[in-house]
């Protein structure tokens, strides 16, 4: 595929920079043509201001319309969308266009009613319905939003809205709770919710899933339809769909495509949609809508593409049906950094392999000399568990290598293997003795950290797992420093790189505020900056619009020059067409390879499935294809709230209750007595319910950790009486203290133990519902802490990134403590941005507001929560009545 | 098909209205409860590396093991200076002490929430002092000191019940989780909040705009 892509568009590909000016010059007249087509059609609805009360009742309410509406964040001085008309007709499908930067999510998320608020004072101001309103987030919104002729926040439910990342709109661990929790939000009775829930997994294609099933093994499409049906069962008049399909490998963005057209056709919903790369959604596409921008004061007349002027309005420089749109010669596609479907693309807007002056006279799939990285007999996996094996590779100087496969297929354990970031199962990644000269050894996961950094470099696929310093030109001075390279000439290196990569006017920026595309050219300029004889870069092009893509593409394509062997993580067909990439593609078995001519014509050279070992050695093959692993379906099995099956029918609030009441009336007496009844009472009881003592002790080890140091505390420093047994310095051991020194340690465990037994492995949505409906705590703040806690193991997937990351920017030999702050740093930064998003994903379900909420699922109580309760209490009780007895009831241990 | 560019001067006077200031909103319970989450990690993973070096210092002065304290107590600080609601700070030692007990620790699964509580809400009353009006580095090394004592006052409720707490244990314990608490979880967590701040992170919030200049 790559040879006959290459062959037939070689030469013909310009770059967005040559053609930016010619935009400029031509969207006035774009603009004048866009309105001489709205005028002549006769679909057109009117959205000028002055007129759009009369045309109101002879035609049918839009099912979204901006007037006049602008919205300007709180931490921007310019507005990210200002002055904007455009109406949406019920049962259109619209595709949003527009460089980066241009508002288009700002418009989506203000179509959702995210933005902003109702409530407060608002000033009209001359203008009539122009008004300018601070909302609760700092936020400016001027103009209005209408949803079926609604002000958008008074239409909740009406609208639904899909983000980008599929990982980030999950809310529940359990799959069928995050489709029912909009419905919820809507005060939906429960029957009709569970009823809304079938259908919608139904119209998205997953009919009949567990619901049951966690979200965690969930491959990219299918969170992200699942994210669709999450929508949908709100039943909104119009489904907003904010880059869906970004994140996706080309079957995850099949999936996706074919759910959300079939349940546009199964509800006749609205949908306007924002997608760089929209080819896939063409055919759903009944209108697209191209925006820009324009100076002030010009009356509009004066259409440009430079965001971020002061004073600037959005503009609509095109808008008709998709084959209008794209055939138009007069809109500069790739100058507004827009990409056009392949179906519609011209000579000019194709992509083909990049070549210019300077470069290497040997092809890139080749490259030159003899392998610097090799592997033999490797086998890939995490955890030992092996995902492929039998991989013998090799990756040459001035060489780049496309690594490609569906999700989950291991493409980044490759990856991470080759980058001595990852342990192989079996098998070795071997360094030529050029690369490894000088370094420990030749497997380059028994490099230090430092040997590593300036032989191998890794740009991980999201560039803040990658930042370590707080200031732009220190990131890209980071791995020549910690190279041995003195500190002026890392500066002067430094700025040199930030120059090329046109970075210099942030030096002096934090690292995490630059733009997406400008975070990652500081990424790859970080990791060059090592200079590094292999760089492997994870997803480099995702979520970039055209302009953006082109400056990644060309900066890899530079790099071949400087004898750099580079290896690319990718889904982008047109990447590896642009880079001229040799292809190594990861197949599941029983899946047939999606890369060598599938649908296309037939490549001699391909020749169907080729065996790694012997012929993947031949350089002059273009493609290879790695057989892996199946990604299994899975079917969970529920996973039960306790090893107790007697504990797991309880309730869990009435569980955690039982935790408080077997433990609290203890602190009432220290004693031997009361605490060994206690224990005994306890490991007696634990028995019956099927915790045998050894299990129950196992389980609660840190408090048999706990309880010997405070009984040693009290030892030597507790209150004392009769005889003196030993004494130094402020240590005194008298019998007195020895005995509560006994009884201090027996208590924490008659408390601890079946305080952990009782609450351990509950489940945390369990425990929220029985805290909200049964405790009737705020269902913002139970949900809300719901959600975090959802991100707990998103984290921990976080902090093995931020650890390989480290390792390899050299920051690996760093003492355990001089590592733990930094890296802890970075992942609560992670982690506050992760749940920024949270809350707007949980904001575009309905979540938030002061209204009635329903629930799907009951906390049920019955009467052996009770029973539990009782004898939960009974143990105490028991324990204090048996030493009250005895006589050595010791009040606070006095 | 519906658009139109319709020239509208601009609307120069924006309302700026001072309302809901101490109202939460969706993003103030999520990045709380995530702070609460990520403390429940770090937390987690203090009291597994502590236990030796809490012994050792012990060893060399009884009570000084108290310095650590505050290594468990920076959570509800944080919340407050970031996302400055009432209850902020109760509310993420909450999330965390729910996290911890249902992962199991040394305290007990139930005990961790009631610890959580009582550290909450001693770091909660520095900020109720000021009405929720002063968020400056006095106001969070007032809200880590109370901290240490509410974690003080806790262990000899609880497991300390046996030592004097007027004895020199007591009030050596007393000193040190008060210091822990102001170092930790207050002057720290000043610091980290302006670093978290100058990442862009906190944009959504007045005390991220505040610390970047863009108010």
């Amino acid at each position: 595929m790559t040879i006959q892509l290459r062959e037939q568009w070689t030469g013909v590909t310009e770059t967005p920079t040559d053609r930016k000016s010619a935009a400029v010059d031509d969207s006035a007249a774009v603009l004048r043509d866009a309105n001489a087509m709205l005028d002549g059609d006769e679909v057109c609805s009117v959205a000028e201001a002055g007129s759009a009360k009369t045309a109101g009742h002879r035609r049918a309410v839009p099912a979204l319309e901006f007037r006049n509406w602008g919205y300007r964040h709180a931490s921007r001085r310019d507005f990210a969308v200002r002055g904007l008309n455009l109406a949406v007709q019920p049962g259109e499908h619209v595709l949003l266009l527009g460089a980066s930067g241009i508002g288009k999510s700002t418009i989506l998320c203000g179509a959702a009613g995210l933005l902003g608020d109702d409530e407060g004072p608002v000033r009209e101001t001359d203008e009539g319905d122009v008004m300018a309103v601070e909302d609760a987030d700092g936020g400016v919104t001027e103009g209005s939003i209408a949803v079926a002729g609604v002000p958008v926040h008074r239409a909740q439910g009406k609208v639904g809205l899909v983000l980008q990342d599929p990982d980030a709109q999950a809310v529940f661990q359990r799959l069928g709770d995050n489709v029912a929790f909009g419905p919820e939000n809507l005060d939906v009775p429960r029957d009709e919710i569970w009823r809304r829930v079938d259908d919608a997994l139904d119209a998205v294609g997953m009919r009949g899933v567990q619901l049951t099933r966690s979200v965690m093994h969930l491959s990219g499409g299918q969170m992200q339809r699942l994210a669709v049906a999450g929508a949908l069962a709100m039943q909104p008049d119009v489904l907003l769909l904010d880059e869906p399909t970004a994140n996706l490998d080309p079957d995850g963005v099949d999936q996706v495509v074919a759910a959300v057209g079939d349940a546009l056709e199964l509800t006749g919903a609205t949908m306007v949609m924002v997608e760089h790369r929209a080819d896939a959604w063409i055919d759903l596409v009944d209108r697209v809508v191209v925006l820009g921008a324009t100076d002030d004061g010009e009356g509009g007349g004066d259409a440009g593409i430079v965001p971020g002027q002061d004073g600037r309005r959005t503009v609509v420089v095109a808008d008709g049906r998709p084959e209008d749109i794209f055939a138009d010669p007069s809109i500069d596609f790739a100058g507004l950094g827009i990409w056009v479907p392949e179906r519609y693309r011209r000579a000019g807007d194709a992509i083909g392999a990049i070549h210019t002056a300077d470069e290497p006279d040997y092809p890139a799939w080749r490259g030159t000399g003899e392998p610097v990285l090799t592997t033999s007999g490797l086998a890939i996996g995490r955890n030992g568990q092996p995902i492929a094996s039998h991989l013998d590779l090799e990756f040459r100087a001035g060489q780049i290598t496309a690594l490609v496969g569906a999700n989950g297929a291991g493409k980044s354990t490759l990856s991470l293997t080759l980058a001595g970031l990852l342990e192989p199962v079996t098998g070795e990644v071997v360094a030529a003795a050029s690369l490894a000269d000088g370094a420990r050894g030749t497997w380059p996961v028994d490099w230090t950290s430092r040997q590593l950094a300036s032989r191998i470099s890794y740009v991980f696929q999201n560039p803040e797992h990658q930042f370590a310093t707080s200031t732009v030109l220190d990131e890209v001075m980071l791995g020549p420093v910690r190279t041995g390279m003195a500190e002026a000439d890392a500066r002067q290196l430094a700025t040199g790189l930030l120059r090329r990569f046109r970075l210099d006017q942030y030096a002096a920026a934090n690292p995490y505020t630059l733009s997406g595309g400008e975070k990652r050219r500081l990424t790859v300029a970080a990791a060059l900056a090592a200079a590094p004889r292999v760089l492997i870069l994870d997803e480099p092009t995702f979520g970039q619009d055209r302009r953006t893509w082109m400056q990644i593409a060309e900066l890899i394509h530079s790099l071949r020059g400087d004898g750099v062997s580079i290896v690319v993580v990718t889904h982008d067909r047109d990447l590896v067409t642009a880079l001229d990439a040799k292809v190594i593609e990861l197949v599941p078995e029983q899946c047939t390879a999606e890369w060598n001519g599938a649908g296309r014509e037939p490549v001699p050279a391909a020749g169907g499935q080729d065996r790694p070992g012997r012929d993947s050695r031949k350089q002059n093959r273009r493609e290879t294809v790695v057989p892996v692993t199946q990604v299994n379906e899975r079917y969970e099995e529920p996973k039960s709230s306790s090893r107790s099956a007697c504990l797991a029918s309880i309730n869990p609030v009435f569980r955690l209750g039982g935790a408080f009441l077997v433990s609290l009336p203890m602190l009432l007496s220290l004693d031997w007595v009361s605490a060994g009844v206690a224990c005994l009472l306890e490991f007696l009881v634990l028995a019956a319910i099927g915790i045998r003592p050894w299990r129950a002790i196992r389980s609660t080890w840190p408090v048999f950790i706990g309880a010997p140091c405070s009984a040693l505390a009290v030892l030597l420093y507790g209150k004392s009486g009769g005889d003196v047994w030993w004494q130094w310095g402020m240590m005194l051991v008298t019998d007195r203290s020895a005995e509560l020194a006994v009884a201090t340690a027996l208590r924490i465990v008659a408390i601890g133990m079946p305080a952990i037994i009782a609450v351990l492995g509950i489940d945390a949505t369990d425990l929220a519902d029985g805290f909200s409906e049964l405790l009737r705590l705020p269902d913002r703040f139970v949900y809300g802490g719901l959600a975090g806690m959802r991100l707990f193991s998103v984290l921990q997937d976080d902090w093995t990134a931020l650890t390989a990351s480290r390792r390899s920017r050299g920051l690996g030999d760093d003492s355990k403590i001089r590592q733990f702050f930094p890296q802890a740093f970075a992942l609560l930064v992670l982690s506050i941005r992760r749940s920024t998003t949270l809350a707007t994903a949980m904001q575009a379900r309905g979540f938030g507001g002061t209204g009635p909420r329903s629930h799907a699922r009951a906390s049920e109580v019955h009467v052996r929560d009770w029973i539990f309760l009782a004898a939960s209490l009974a143990i105490p009780v028991l324990a204090l009545v048996a030493t009250a007895v005895n006589g050595t009831f010791s009040f606070f241990g006095n | 098909m519906s658009t139109s560019t319709s020239p509208t001067s601009p609307a120069t006077s924006v309302t700026v209205t001072s309302r809901a200031r101490l109202k939460w909103r969706v993003v103030d319970i999520a990045v709380a409860s995530v702070i609460g989450v990520a403390s429940a990690l770090i937390y987690w993973g203090v009291a597994l590396v502590t236990a030796a070096p809490w012994n050792l210092l012990e060893a060399i002065l009884p009570g000084l093991a108290g310095i650590m304290n505050g290594l468990w107590l920076f959570a509800g600080p944080l919340a407050a200076v970031i996302v400055r609601k009432p209850g902020a700070a109760i509310y993420a030692e909450l999330v965390a002490a729910v996290l911890e007990a249902l992962l199991g620790n040394q305290w007990g699964g139930g005990e961790t929430v009631l610890i959580g509580l009582v550290e909450g809400v001693g770091a909660e009353l520095a900020f109720l002092f000021v009405l929720y009006r002063a968020w400056n580095l006095g106001t969070m090394l007032l809200s880590g000191a109370l901290s240490g004592v509410a974690s003080w006052a806790y262990s000899f409720f609880t497991n300390l019940q046996a030592i004097d707490v007027t004895g020199s244990y007591g009030v050596v314990y007393l000193l040190t989780s008060v210091i822990s608490g102001m170092l930790i979880a207050g002057l720290a967590m000043w610091f980290l909040y302006r670093a978290i701040a100058r990442t862009g992170a906190l944009d959504h919030f007045a005390s991220g705009r505040e610390v970047r200049g863009l108010n």
